[in-house]
This record gives structure tokens, sequence and C-alpha cells, in this order.
């Protein structure tokens, strides 16, 4: 079994700046891979290479194992379906047609077009399908977006900040979805939401400035940031008063911020930050009853990635 | 705040580049269109044949005048009248002049010289502006002919003169003869007084016949001579001049005819002598001689007074009423029959609509598309940009098809379009047209990025083309350069092969040029469509 996508070495210029610079990147099928990076790193252009939208200056794209050359060809545009940022669906029409229609696109025979709308209008609880899409609210648009996307049964399913603005059930129901779509197809999905990269991606690719910054899966990422950089200590306090005061102890500090009833204290792995913790606990001996709560919190990925961007 | 909506609409208008250029453009191409479309202010100087089959210096007086109009612009032509209407019925010329060959004979017989004016009426303006033109030809040639007809009048007036003064003459010597015969009469009488001969009775009575015959022709000259002194006071002269010119000829006319006048007496005088004479002794046979002999003499005179008069009534004949009233006339015939101002106009209005519409809808529905992403969405699936393409083709052309046959159904029902021609013609030829403006619709829809540059675009190409198009300006009347400009728009051809179905009455082997360059029309902006498809889709 081959990879869903394979990116070697590829470089894409635009006008003389460099969108892309030496990329490459192998996507395992089955797997729910997620393309970050914050407004243009290079995503949506590395995104348009691998459907076949543009072409690289240099270097080769593979799609289930069929070497991209000027385009998809039928049968990748069979296999391979995107669901775009923008909402991309014939307002006018109602969410019925527009299925319809791009299921047609598919060649797919009517009885099994009905079958297909009515299995998605199921597992994305698309309601009255006979509402004109320009009078669903942003969560059904979405919905109907990503129904779009899956009516042609695809291998690879791109979604292009797909989820950018949905409310949190919408959010929720597609989450799902991807989850447990990935037995029987690979997801590539590209946003600037680390929180939703955390929440269903199997292997992040993060791209910063056309170039690849970090990439692997989600544990080794956190795991190994988390041991050679930080964290946070979160302090509860009774009330803000009770806060205010041990905050006040400190001054003007970077490592300590806060945040209503809350302490939070940045410490750095090394001899800077243990005399810092030591410093603190020593501080608020005497005022232990005010104390409700005390927590440690690994990094998460956004904030390795701010991390990473700010180092570069 | 108002400044700063004024900010920022101010940069919203302005942030669209596309907009901008197509904003700058338009109104230099709109000026530039408007100016060399009407390029002299008025519609003169139409190609015309004029065709000269009388040779003379009457027909060399029409052709110069013709020349010299603002209207016409005669060119060089040497073929036949049926050669000519070809080139006229192909709208090639805008009129073709023909010079019959016995013009000028007329005129100098005092008849109405006639000339022929075929003139296309395919175009209402041509047509109207050479219409009223034709009066300019008349004048102008009519005044040199007035000339040289004045001058051949002025010869007639000498030569009359003389042959009056030839007839007075004549009375002189009639009157010398009728003296002379008097007084051989009066000695007859005296030498044969008593004298009685039945021969001689005869005689006197035979001269007596001869004499009244003399006398009724006389009275018949002077019947004559007053019904011309009263056709001459009936003409109504062109000026002054002539009138006097006419009052001295009816002076003349009338001396001769108090002479004649006179003369009737003598012979009366004469019947009278010889009742009285007393033929008892005279030698019948020498005197009936010598008095037949006087009577030849007289009746001589008379014939040759008889010649003059008839010669003078002759010449007084080309002055005839009708002549004067109207010496040129020009026949003119509407080539391609009359028509009113709609029916010029009804092409050019078909060809907008369906121009327009067909441009319009499918170049704002995939500029919509784009805006919406759904075209890029439609080019991830297996769809062939082929089907696209004539999934929105198929779809225009029906509704532009149905738009294009209400239009026609209300001009002919409203407006009593006229359709010499077949109506299917005009339907194939304005659906050829329909498919044309789709092409170039969804051409300009793969160019153009944003609705706003497509409103200010499709404008900016529809409105030159209906001006430039032969629709409204004819091109006789439009700048050089701006007749190849409207071979860029498919409205010249639909404009042509329409008017000349509609007009003329054309079939569609005739309009076969303007088919093909619809064809082209749809075909090219449709290969480029579908090139540049891939590049439009995001």
């Amino acid at each position: 079994m081959g990879d869903a996508v394979k990116v070697v070495n590829i470089s894409k210029k635009y006008k003389g700046v460099v969108a892309l610079d030496h990329v490459s990147l192998t996507i395992k099928k089955n797997s729910i891979f997620g393309l970050l990076g914050s407004n243009g790193a290079g995503k949506s252009t590395l995104l348009h290479i691998i459907i076949g939208l543009l072409n690289p200056n240099e270097g080769d794209v593979y799609v289930l194992d069929e070497k991209i050359n000027k385009g998809f060809s039928k049968n990748l545009k069979n296999k391979v379906a995107i669901v775009p940022q923008k909402l991309s669906l014939y307002e006018e029409l109602t969410i019925f047609e527009n299925l319809y229609f791009f299921a047609k696109s598919y060649g797919l025979p009517r009885k099994e077009v009905l079958e297909k709308i009515e299995g998605l209008k199921n597992i994305l609880r698309l309601g009255d399908l006979h509402r004109k899409v320009k009078n669903l609210s942003g969560g059904y648009q979405r919905r109907t977006s990503l129904a779009v996307g899956l009516i042609g049964s695809p291998e690879i399913l791109i979604l292009d900040e797909a989820t950018v603005g949905i409310d949190l059930e919408t959010k929720k129901i597609i989450n799902e979805l991807l989850l447990s779509l990935k037995e029987h197809m690979t997801v590539i999905t590209t946003t600037h939401s680390l929180e939703e990269a955390e929440a269903i991606c199997d292997y992040v690719y993060f791209l910063h400035k056309g170039k690849k910054v970090l990439e692997g899966t989600l544990q080794d990422i956190i795991k190994k940031y988390s041991a050679e950089n930080s964290g946070d200590i979160h302090i509860v306090f009774k009330d803000e008063e009770a806060a205010k005061k041990i905050f006040d102890l400190f001054g003007e500090t970077k490592i300590l911020r806060m945040e209503g009833n809350k302490l939070y204290l940045v410490f750095f792995s090394g001899q800077y930050s243990a005399n810092v913790l030591t410093n603190f606990l020593n501080k608020i001996k005497g005022y232990e009853k005010d104390i409700v709560d005390i927590s440690i919190h690994k990094p998460n990925l956004e904030e390795i990635m701010l991390q990473l961007i700010k180092s570069d | 705040m108002f400044y700063t909506v004024l900010i920022k609409e101010a940069r919203q208008l302005f942030s669209d580049k596309g907009f901008l250029l197509i904003a700058l453009i338009q109104p230099l191409i709109f000026i530039v269109m408007f100016g060399s479309s009407f390029k002299g202010g008025d519609i003169n100087h139409l190609d015309t044949i004029v065709i000269d089959n009388d040779h003379t210096n009457y027909s060399q007086y029409v052709i110069d005048a013709t020349y010299e109009s603002e209207f016409f612009d005669p060119i060089n032509f040497s073929g036949t009248l049926d050669d000519a209407l070809i080139h006229l019925e192909r709208s090639e010329v805008r009129a073709v002049i023909l010079i019959p060959e016995n013009f000028s004979d007329n005129i100098d017989n005092a008849i109405t010289g006639e000339i022929e004016i075929y003139i296309d009426s395919s175009n209402f303006l041509t047509y109207s502006s050479l219409s009223g033109a034709q009066i300019e030809i008349i004048k102008e040639s009519l005044q040199r002919i007035a000339n040289d007809l004045l001058g051949g009048l002025e010869e007639e007036k000498e030569t009359s003169k003389k042959k009056i003064e030839d007839i007075k003459d004549i009375f002189d010597e009639i009157e010398t003869e009728a003296d002379k015969l008097d007084a051989e009469l009066n000695d007859i009488k005296e030498e044969f007084s008593g004298i009685d001969s039945t021969a001689i009775k005869n005689s006197i009575n035979s001269l007596k016949d001869a004499l009244q015959e003399e006398k009724t022709s006389l009275n018949q000259t002077q019947n004559a001579l007053d019904g011309i002194i009263f056709t001459l006071a009936d003409i109504k002269a062109f000026n002054q001049t002539e009138e006097d010119r006419k009052l001295i000829v009816i002076g003349q006319i009338t001396a001769i005819r108090n002479g004649i006048n006179n003369s009737i007496k003598d012979v009366d005088d004469t019947i009278r002598d010889l009742d009285e004479i007393d033929v008892g002794t005279v030698d019948a046979g020498n005197i009936s001689d010598r008095i037949d002999e006087k009577l030849d003499s007289i009746k001589n005179k008379f014939e040759s007074v008889k010649e003059i008069g008839e010669s003078i009534s002759l010449n007084l004949n080309k002055l005839q009423k009708d002549f004067l009233s109207e010496p040129i006339r020009i026949k003119e015939t509407a080539y391609h029959g009359e028509i009113k101002y709609f029916d010029y106009l009804g092409a050019g209005v078909l060809s907008l609509i369906v121009f327009f519409v067909s441009l319009m809808a499918p170049a704002l529905n995939v500029i919509y598309e784009k805006e919406q992403n759904t075209l890029y969405r439609l080019s991830t699936t297996p769809v062939s940009s082929i089907i696209v393409f004539f999934g929105k083709f198929s779809v225009f052309i029906l509704f532009s098809f149905f738009e294009m046959l209400y239009t026609l159904f209300v001009a002919i029902l409203i407006y009593d379009l006229r359709i010499t021609g077949s109506i299917y013609n005009v339907i194939l030829i304005l659906t050829l047209l329909a498919c044309a403006s789709i092409s170039i619709g969804l051409f300009i829809s793969s160019k153009v990025k944003t609705m706003q540059q497509a409103l200010v675009l499709v404008p900016l190409i529809v409105i030159p083309s209906f001006m430039i198009s032969h629709a409204f300006f004819p091109p006789d009347i439009m700048a050089e350069f701006m007749n190849y400009v409207a071979y860029a728009t498919p409205m010249t051809f639909s404009n042509h092969a329409l008017n000349a179905i509609m007009i003329k009455g054309f079939s569609l082997s005739e309009v076969l040029p303007d088919i093909y360059a619809l064809l082209a029309f749809t075909i090219v902006p449709l290969i480029l469509f579908i090139i540049n498809y891939k590049r439009m889709r995001y």
C-alpha cells in the first residue's frame, strides 16, 4: 500500500517571491494530516500544487502513486475531493440540488446518489434538504459544503480552512465525522486552529514562510517540546483581591501574569526557573488559606508553534 | 464620520485596479467612437453611379451638377444600368442616375427631359438624404440648359425679325400688285365698257371664285396668328426680360395679322370691282390671261407669307406652357421600396437587444460563479471544461432564443416591422448572433475578475458596438478607419445580414459571408474561453 500523497522537494515562486522553498512531505493513507501555518505561510500554495491546480517550479508531487503533471487526471478527480475555505455552493439552489448536482458530476447513478444524500443528511444532521443554501445559517452551510465534498466518496478529502468560524455544535459534528472517516479515507486539513488540529490530526506539518518548521505526530511533538522547554503553574485564589496581593509582591515581570483570581507563572527548564519557582513558593508562604487550587499546565501545540515562530 | 465614510468608499472603489483601468479607458473609447462614427456631421458624399446614354451638352450639365453636389459622389463606372443596379442591390453604391438617350432631344422639342434615379432605400438616412438632394441636380443642370435655350431663343428672335421684315416687303409688293391690278381693271372697264361676252363673264366669275378662295386662306392665316397671339399671351415668362421679349414677339405677330387683314380688304375691293365690270366689248381671252397672271402673282406672295407664319409658329411652339413649368423631371425609384425609419432601425435594435442580453447574462453568471467559488469547486470534480462550457452555452442559447423571439414578436405586432425576406432567416441570424455574444460573454468572464469590472466592461463593448455596427450611422459617413474597427463586433455582420434579409429580401446564400463571420465570432472566443478556463478557476 503506497502513500496517499508524496511531495518531493518542491519549490514555487510568485513574481520573484518564494512561496514554497524545497518542501517535502509524505501523507500516509487513512490518516488525518494537518497542514498548519499562519497566513502567507504557503499552505494554500502547497494544497493547490497537491490537487494539480498549480504547477511547482521544481520538485514532484505524487497523489495515490500517480505523478501530477499539469493538473489532475479524471481518475484522480474521482478520488480526491476538496472542501474550500469559501462556501463554494450554488446559493440559489437547495441543499438537495447542490448535493445532487455534485454527485452527478462524479457520474453516479440516481439511485446511489439518493442513497448517499440520505446518508449524509443523517450523519451531518442537515435537516430539511429543500431549503435554499442562501437561507441557511453559517453552520448548516458548512455542513452542506462538507457533504458536497463527501458525496463522491473520495479516497482523499482535502479541507482548506473548511471549519473556520463555525459554531461549536457543527465543529463537534464535523470532527466526529472526520475521525470516523479515517478508516476509509485520508483527510488533509489546513487550519489556523491548532486546537482543532490537536483534536483530530494524527500528523501535523507546520509551514512558515514557505519552509517546513516542524512535522510529526502530535504526541511526539508535545512530548519533545514539553521536555525541552517549559510550562505554566496555574494558581487559583479564592478571590481577585487575594490574587492581586500576591501579584503585587513581584511588581512588573514577564514571567507572572494575572487574570481575574488566577496567577500564571511561566517556568522554564534550567537554574533560572528553579530560582524563580523557589522565590515564588517562599513569597506565598502565609497565604495558603487564600489558594484554592494549583496545577501545572504543559505547553500545547499553539504555544510550541508561537515559540518556534518567535525563535525564527 | 462623513469624512470617514467618504474615505472608506473611495478606498473601496479605487482598490479595484481593473475597474479603474476600464473606467479610465471608457470615456476615451466613447468619445473616439462617437466622433469618428459621424465624421462630417451630415449625410453626404454618397457613392453614386451616373450612366449617360445621351452624350450631349445637356446630359453633361446633369453630370456636372451631380459632381458638384455635396450629396452625390460619382464613381468611375462604364457598365450598363443592370450592372449598376447590382452594385446598388449590394449597397456598394447608394444611387444610380440614368440619363436616357432622348433627354436633350426632348428638351429641344419642348418636352420635359426625364432623368431616372434609383436610390438604395435599405438605409433610411442615406435614402432620405439623396431623395431630398435631387432638386439640387435639377436646379444646377436646369440653369445651364436654360442658358443654352435662351441663347437659342435670341437667335430665333433675330431670324423671326428678319422674316417679319420679309413679310412686310411681300405685303408691300402685294399692295403694289393690287394697285396695278386695280388700275388695269379700271382700264379694262373703260376700254371694254358695254361689251357682253359669255366667255369673259365666265372668266370674271372664275376670277371672283379664285379671289374668294384667297380670301378664305387669308382669313385662316389671320385666325392662326390670332391663336398664336393668345397662346403667347398665356405663357408665364421666367423673368421680366423674358416677358419683354414675349411682348415684342406678340407685337410683331399682331403687325403681320393686321397686314393680312388689310389684304383681305383689298381682295374684297377687287371682287367688288370685278362685279362692276361690263364685259360686253372685252377681248375675253387677253383680259383673262392678264388677270390670271396677276392673281397667280398675288397667290404666290400669300403662299410665302403663310410659310413664314408657319415657321414663326413652330419656333413659338418651343415656349409650350407645360415644358416651361417642368423642363427637367427626375423619376425616382426607391430601389428596395419605401421604408419607415423603424424598418431601417429594426435590424440594429434587434441585434442590440440580442447582443446585450446574450453577452451580459453569461458574463455575469460566470463572474458570479467565480466570486462564489463554485467554478473552482466544479473544476476539482471529474466534469470537463467542455461540458461546463456547453452546459452553460446551451442554457443561454435557449434563454437568448426566447428573448429574441419575444422581441421580434413585439416589433412585428406593435411596430409592423418590415420583413421582406424569410422570418426564419431572420431568426437564424439572430440565433447566430446570440451564439457569438454568449461566446464573447463567456470569454470576457474568463478575463474579468469582479462583477464591478464586468458591469463597466459590458456597456463599454455593447454601446460602441451598436454605434459602429452601421445600425445607426451608415458606413458612408463614418471615418474610414472606423469602418475597419466595425468588423471587430459581430453586430456589424448581423446588422448587415438582417438588413439584407428584412429590407432587400435576400436569401441566406446571399449573406453567407456574414454567417461565416458570426460563426467565427462564436468559435474563436469559445476556444479562448476553454483555454482560459483552467487559469480562471481561482
